[in-house]
């Protein structure tokens, strides 16, 4: 944080000293405070220092049997590498010896899948490109080198965009695959919410120099579609890792398009006095974008207390499939300050059939990650 | 001991209600300093320091809730310590309380002279009533008493990708309510 910044943001901390007593006792109220004693010095019991020694011995005793095991998924990962890209899923799964994995795209299939080549069809880096990065390191790529050396970075290459060879630095050490959703790394960027492990950070290349995505769309180096491919491909990661991150399969839209939707659902729903008993549900909606579609917006609405609770149905336009959970519409088109169904927006010919492949896909993708 | 007992204590400055709150709502206050202060000397110094200020200020003041109070009295005193420890610098033995939420107001230079706290304080209080009681109490954990993630999933019972969605929302909600109001962000 810069000096600069200092002064600004105390008055913002200023700003929450005059928050409500009551918000603050709403959450004290029920703040479930787990036994601290452990965190007092010379406080800890002999049952306590027991517990300890019965945790270190039961971890020595697991990783006694984990060695072993460890040492079969390296070579189990060694092998699937080298077949990698060559093969059906099929035969992959082959190479797991593990009677479960055979036939099955097990999650762990996809992420050692992912680590190997997580994006395809990723325009090619230039022989020598990698090296040259790695000896060079005027902005970014520094700040975390130890982890993300040259030789490493093939792995966190999001493609040629813009003009700049794009890559993500992250804390993962030399396995990017692994995504620990617990450690959000961030990066707000042109209204996008880029998120990866901590640290993360979005890195352009271009003739030795290496730049940060902010400071490159904030100087006009790349353009907002720049930072929304970007933003799609960091994204693309993301999906493999964890199958918590449904939000990240939305395409983003700026925040004031956020906002127009938000204001249109307001106006359909919320503030009608004759508001349905069934539309309560609205009040708890997550949106996932489709995109742009000529001059509407797409989105998926869907409420996450539903989760587990919901049946699925699916409908056709034009031989297009669409699927929604049974107990809501899912599937809206903003237009012009206004919401209305997939359906009724393409008999009033707000949606063009040319349209409809890319809206069924984006809504097939997205509905199959929220009944992960 | 009830709360209203503890404070009775407080009132006639009988030492015990000192024993008393420590024993009931000591653990609050190391839990609440924690997320601000990382050693655990501090946090001690920290519990002694909350069960000082009870002392002096039971009475004039008669909480009605004993329990936000001691919060709020640790929380406060975690972050005097924080600042006296040049909390707004990275490094050392603290952290930089609620850097996600100055995210939101992080551009142009000249927006500090034109910021009064208080204004903007209470238009966050406006908004906070406008919002689910969930995303609101997700919202004062995360930036009032600066939890953690896998803090606040854990308080709610909510996953951690749902609490970090309401954040985002709420934290986008907030900036464009700000901005309606002639607050820059």
């Amino acid at each position: 944080m810069s000096t600069e910044n200092t002064f600004k943001d105390t008055r913002l901390l200023e700003a929450l000293e005059y928050l409500d007593k009551k918000y603050i006792a709403e959450v004290f109220d029920d703040l479930k405070v787990p036994d601290m004693s452990e965190y007092v010095p010379g406080k800890r019991t002999p049952r306590k220092i027991w517990k300890q020694f019965a945790a270190l011995a039961a971890c020595l005793i697991l990783l006694s049997l984990a060695v072993p095991a460890f040492n079969k998924v390296v070579e189990v990962v060694s092998s699937f590498a080298a077949g990698w890209g060559s093969g059906t899923t099929e035969e992959r799964s082959d190479i797991f010896e593990d009677e479960q994995a055979k036939g099955t795209t097990t999650e762990q299939q996809y992420i050692y899948g992912a680590y190997l080549k997580p994006i395809k069809n990723l325009e090619p880096l230039p022989q020598g490109l990698l090296e040259e990065i790695d000896s060079k390191s005027e902005v970014g790529f520094s700040s975390f080198a130890v982890l993300n050396k040259g030789n490493q970075m093939s792995d966190r290459y999001l493609g040629y965009i813009g003009g700049y060879y794009v890559f993500f630095e992250t804390s993962a050490g030399d396995r990017p695959g692994y995504f620990t959703a617990t450690a959000f790394g961030e990066l707000h960027v042109a209204g996008y919410d880029f998120y990866y492990n901590t640290p993360f950070s979005i890195i352009l290349h271009k003739d030795g120099v290496n730049i940060t995505l902010k400071k490159a769309y904030e100087s006009g180096l790349i353009t907002l579609d720049d930072v929304r491919t970007i933003y799609c491909r960091n994204n693309e990661y993301l999906r493999y890792f964890n199958s918590e991150l449904k939000f990240k399969d939305k395409v983003p839209i700026t925040e004031d398009e956020f906002n127009e939707i938000c204001n249109a659902w307001i106006a359909k729903f919320s503030e009608n006095e004759h508001l349905p008993k069934e539309f309560d549900w609205i009040y708890g909606l997550e949106y996932y974008c489709y995109g742009h579609v000529g001059e509407n917006i797409l989105f998926h609405a869907w409420n996450p207390d539903y989760e587990g609770t919901n049946g699925e149905i699916s409908f056709e336009i034009e031989g297009y499939m669409f699927s929604e959970f049974s107990l809501a519409v899912n599937i809206w088109v903003y237009h012009n300050g206004e919401i209305m169904q997939l359906r009724d927006a393409y008999n009033n010919g707000l949606v063009a059939s040319e349209d409809l492949p890319t809206i069924s896909y984006m809504n097939q993708c997205v509905f199959g990650n929220l009944l992960w | 001991m009830n709360d209203k007992r503890i404070i009775e204590l407080f009132f006639n400055r009988d030492e015990n209600a000192i024993r008393e709150a420590e024993k009931k709502y000591g653990d609050l206050c190391r839990y609440v300093a924690g997320n601000i202060l990382v050693s655990k000397e501090d946090r001690e110094e920290c519990v002694n320091d909350v069960m000082l200020a009870l002392w002096n200020n039971i009475p004039p003041d008669e909480p009605e809730n004993l329990r936000a109070y001691i919060g709020t009295t640790a929380r406060n005193n975690a972050l005097n310590r924080s600042r006296d420890a040049n909390a707004w610098k990275r490094g050392g033995n603290v952290k930089i309380v609620g850097e996600e939420f100055l995210e939101i107001l992080d551009d142009g230079t000249s927006l500090a002279e034109q910021y009064e706290a208080k204004r903007a304080g209470e238009i966050i209080n406006r908004f906070l009533d406008t919002i689910r009681k969930d995303d609101r109490k997700i919202f004062v954990m995360r930036f009032w008493l600066d939890m953690s993630i896998p803090q606040i999933a854990k308080q709610t019972g909510f996953g951690e990708s749902k609490v970090k969605m309401s954040i985002v929302r709420t934290r986008k909600k907030l900036a464009a309510e700000l901005e309606k109001e002639g607050i820059t962000v």
